[in-house]
């Protein structure tokens, strides 16, 4: 049977959620990709156990080709699990679910290749590899080391599936239009007019100032709703008085919105190499008090998941 | 009883430089521990593939050896009374290794008597203490450690089992949570899950039966053997890459080649992009053409398994065709705006903060490339050399500057000598590079890597042991060899100077000019001593190098020519002989005398006479090769008259007599020939 795209996803939630994670949805905010959702980024922190997949619309707003070309998208789609603390057997079960999306890997040639992962923005990094299908990059794989400046313990196992990719493959296409979503509906139907009109957006036609407006009022917030000056930095002695008041969730998304609107920026060419890193300086300081505050909170609340049990826990 | 010890750490997939690192490394912190713990053993082999690292230690003992040691006690004075008796401090001595008095004797040492005994620890069995050979195989330095689930361990990637066996004992060790034992694991999908290996002498070959070939060498054959097989049977053949082969050793727990194709109309890229394309992403081994060379339309993929060939094929074939279409269309992408409409585009690059911008080193490699050709177009085109910097193809592919600018500049209707030229700029790129051909190219080489030398010194940016970041090791060896190989000479003081000052008339702060050359020198001088010791002795190079003004490159060279020249004559080592005689007289009486104004008249000797005429005969050869860098013909010239007039002078002549008058003639003649000759090269070093 030729395994649609949304019968790839289906197959995907079906396997892990019986592996024991929670199943949530995607995050609501602009993001370019799946490490970006709360689910992972802030659970990825602090000592509590946590399993869960999703699919992540992700964008990028530099890789837009106006749909005109064959496999690159400004949006697409990723898998996404997180699994912490990061099972012994973790390459195993990965394997397992190829199978479960109808690949064999016996027959085919499948790799582990270092490729280790580092976001400039988020302040966070780890190790891992991509995984090669034939030749075919098809997932990431990572053991996250550091989030927001903070080391991860326990280390959390993330595993990024492109899902187009993968259906690509599984469908013999050639083109990312071409494939089938759904029985008779194809992905160019769904996403080729929004391809053109997003890449000409973020190419053409997106206002610099608005974005660069919208970056500063939503880094002023974040740090406004985190009740932190921003001016102090980060200093190891900073003292959280009291953490439960802080809005971490809030201010998390306003460090997502900020780099949303610095991608686009990117994207239109609006910025210099300089102001360029300067402008991602600015969200992982943002991101890393996120994770300062969040970290703080979860211990004020007792690290709750700690003494629970069922899905998406121990 | 000797026994084999097999050590086979499993693992996640390594990174492809961590196991040829492990595999460096385990052997020496192996042996190091069984040193420690007086354990005898024979060779020591190390072995890997992505998903394990082994080791095998040939004949390992089955005890420790028994240590027998001295150990010294209190001060005789203090461990005997008056009589000679044994003191308490003895008795407790003693004691405390299982001793009696009468165990003690006496030594003495620097700091003066004292009693000592002789201990011998009897040692222990070999598998009681291997655990910490084991440890030791496991510490090894990755460039990049990490932690894994709860565990605080650290290592390349998981650790997944562990093999530990001497004999067809399994050692008790634990290493990540994963105690020994005597099974491994086979190829992930070809074999069965578990793989009885039960005596460490078993361990390839059973190994083998599961589909791995652990020895890296074994691999590494196998893969070019079948690499060779199938390319010749196409008529086609892969080019000598020993990166690229190494990586897909290390890639691949055994290698299956299979040949790959592409359609023919990718060709119309620079074959430097389609070899980029392939190698870069895709560890994908070009072919090409056994008759003409060229490039052709296949390729080798090494896959970890047999799988399903033709489904693999098929794979691969479709990601490389993504690929290349990708390259194809960043290439005509970035056609569609000439390089020069790009110039300006170039202050977005940070050279260094410190430094400006690519367009002010643009700039100022325009000004210097000027001091080193006559051609007023090398300022303009020096613009040119870095625009390809913004490209999207070099973005992809760094490894394309200068390739891709040539062709861009060529599309876009440059001259061929100036596409030349801005390709010869990025040459040598590596020590087997060559070096640029036209003198544009060559200019533009050279200043652009004296800019960077220049500019990093200036802000005290020094290489520090391994750590080389702005590359000034790669940087000075290329300028040097542009000077040795390529069409121009360059003089490092007044190029130093001519950089300088273009650095402060941008309007840079650089370190005092001074302090910054002498810095620049001393690298250079460095790079120039090791580069030249690679072809010609190290004391001739020295000797050299110790005279050399720090002026024109190609100077120090033929002197180093010359020098070498007359070694192969044998000359050079008498020579050296007798100057350094001279040397050392003159050194040592330095501040006795004058140097200034030998007087024949206080000759006594013929020998006096002899060497003062020959040495008139032969100085102003010597003065004259200074200018002419006739270096040769001035030597053979002091070979022929000098030598054996000192020779002899050596011989008949007592330089250090009682009347100082007679004394410090001969020492003014001896101080001169020293001084000039020593112009040449500082001979005294030879043979040293």
């Amino acid at each position: 049977m030729r395994v649609t795209f949304q019968e790839l996803i289906l197959r995907l939630e079906r396997f892990w959620s019986e592996k024991g994670c929670l199943i949530v949805q995607p995050y609501h905010s602009e993001v370019g990709a799946g490490t970006f959702n709360p689910a992972t980024f802030l659970r990825a922190l602090g000592p509590e156990p946590w399993k869960v997949a999703y699919v992540e619309p992700s964008r990028r707003p530099g890789d837009g080709r106006y749909g005109e070309h064959p496999n690159r998208l400004q949006h697409f789609h990723q898998f996404q699990v997180l699994l912490k603390p990061s099972p012994l057997d973790i390459q195993d079960l990965y394997l397992e679910s190829l199978r479960a999306i109808g690949t064999d890997p016996a027959r085919h040639d499948i790799r582990f290749v270092e490729d280790d992962w580092e976001s400039p923005t988020l302040g966070a990094w780890g190790l891992g590899w991509q995984v090669w299908l034939d030749g075919l990059e098809i997932s990431q794989f990572t053991y996250f080391q550091q989030v927001g400046g903070f080391d991860c313990r326990p280390v959390s196992g993330e595993l990024t599936y492109g899902l187009e990719r993968i259906a690509m493959y599984l469908q013999g296409v050639e083109s990312v239009f071409d494939l089938e979503w759904a029985e008779g509906v194809s992905y160019g139907e769904i996403a080729k007019r929004a391809e053109w009109e997003w890449s000409t957006y973020y190419f053409e036609r997106a206002d610099v100032e608005f974005h660069r407006n919208l970056f500063d009022r939503y880094e002023e917030e974040g740090w406004a709703l985190l009740g932190i000056d921003r001016s102090e930095g980060r200093s190891k002695e900073r003292r959280l008085a009291e953490p439960l008041r802080a809005l971490v969730l809030p201010a998390y998304d306003c460090a997502v919105k900020c780099s949303h609107h610095f991608n686009v920026l990117d994207a239109r060419g609006a910025l210099s190499l300089t102001e360029r890193q300067r402008y991602v300086a600015r969200v992982r300081h943002l991101a890393r008090a996120v994770c300062e505050v969040y970290l703080a909170q979860r211990e004020a609340l007792g690290f709750p998941l700690l003494h629970s049990t069922g899905p998406g826990r121990g | 009883m000797k026994h084999t010890l097999l050590i086979e750490i499993g693992v996640e997939e390594l990174p492809v430089s961590f196991v040829f690192l492990a595999i460096q490394e385990m052997p020496l912190a192996v042996k190091e521990a069984l040193h420690r713990l007086r354990l005898d053993h024979g060779q020591i082999h190390a072995m890997g593939t992505p998903r394990r690292l082994a080791i095998i230690v040939k004949e390992v003992a089955e005890s420790q050896r028994d240590l027998e040691e001295e150990v010294i006690g209190p001060p005789k004075s203090a461990a005997f009374d008056a009589k000679g008796e044994p003191t308490r401090a003895a008795h407790g001595f003693a004691q405390k290794h299982g001793k009696t008095t009468s165990d003690l004797y006496v030594i003495r040492n620097e700091r003066g008597e004292y009693v000592a005994l002789r201990r011998v620890e009897k040692g222990r069995k070999a598998i009681e203490v291997l655990p910490e050979v084991v440890y030791a195989a496991a510490r090894i330095a990755f460039p990049k450690s990490m932690r894994w689930s709860s565990l605080d361990f650290y290592f390349g990637r998981p650790i997944q089992w562990l093999v530990a066996l001497l004999g067809d004992e399994v050692i008790d060790v634990t290493l990540a949570e994963r105690k020994a034992e005597a099974w491994s694991r086979g190829h992930r999908f070809l074999a069965q899950d578990r793989v009885w290996i039960g005596h460490a002498e078993n361990y390839v070959d059973a190994l083998r039966r599961a589909h791995v070939i652990v020895d890296v060498e074994e691999r590494r054959r196998l893969l070019k053997q079948e690499l060779e097989a199938k390319a010749q049977a196409l008529g086609l053949f892969a080019e000598e890459d020993p990166e690229l082969i190494d990586a897909n050793v290390m890639l691949v727990e055994k290698p299956h080649v299979l040949i790959g194709h592409f359609d023919e109309l990718f060709l119309s890229l620079p074959e430097e992009v389609i070899v980029s394309v392939m190698r870069g992403h895709q560890r994908y081994i070009p072919l090409r053409e056994a008759k003409s060379g060229k490039l052709a339309p296949r390729y080798a993929i090494v896959a970890n398994t047999a799988g399903d060939p033709e489904e693999i094929t098929r794979g691969n074939d479709r990601v490389l065709r993504a690929r290349l279409k990708d390259a194809r269309f960043f290439v005509e992408e970035d056609l569609k705006v000439p390089l020069r409409a790009r110039v300006q585009e170039l202050s977005g690059i940070v050279f260094h903060s410190q430094l400006g911008s690519m367009l002010d080193k643009v700039h100022r490699m325009g000004e210097l490339a000027q001091s080193f050709v006559e051609n007023s177009q090398v300022r303009e085109l020096a613009a040119l050399t870095k625009v390809d910097l913004l490209t999207l193809i070099v973005r992809e592919f760094p490894e394309l500057h200068g390739v891709m600018g040539r062709h861009y500049a060529r599309a876009q209707g440059e001259s061929n000598e100036e596409a030349q030229a801005i390709f010869e700029h990025c040459l040598p790129r590596t020590a087997s590079d060559l070096v640029p051909r036209s003198a544009s190219g060559a200019a533009l080489a050279l200043a652009d890597r004296l800019d960077t030398l220049v500019g990093c010194l200036g802000i005290g940016l020094l290489p520090t042991g391994s750590a080389d970041p702005f590359a000034l090791r790669r940087a000075a060896i290329g300028a040097i060899r542009i000077a040795l190989e390529g069409p121009i000479d360059w003089d490092l003081r007044r190029s130093f100077d001519a950089a300088y000052a273009i650095y402060s008339r941008q309007g840079w702060k650089l370190d005092d000019s001074e302090a910054v050359w002498k810095r620049f020198e001393e690298f250079l001088r460095g790079r120039l001593k090791s580069h030249l010791s690679e072809s010609s002795p190290s004391d001739i190079v020295v000797a050299c190098l110790s005279a050399w003004p720090s002026t024109s490159i190609r100077d120090f060279l033929l002197r180093v020519q010359a020098l070498s020249k007359m070694r192969s004559t044998g000359e050079l080592d008498s020579l050296g002989v007798v100057y350094r005689r001279a040397h050392h007289i003159v050194e040592d009486a330095r501040k006795a005398f004058q140097a200034n104004g030998v007087n024949p008249a206080l000759f006594k000797e013929e020998a006096e006479w002899m060497l003062y005429k020959s040495f008139a005969d032969v100085e102003d050869a010597i003065s004259a090769s200074l200018q002419h860098k006739n270096y040769e013909e001035a030597l053979s010239l002091v070979g022929l008259k000098l030598y054996p007039a000192l020779d002899r002078f050596f011989a008949e002549v007592f330089v250090m007599v009682d009347d100082h008058v007679l004394r410090n003639n001969r020492l003014k003649l001896l101080s001169r020939i020293v001084e000039v000759l020593g112009q040449i090269a500082h001979f005294h070093l030879i043979g040293r």
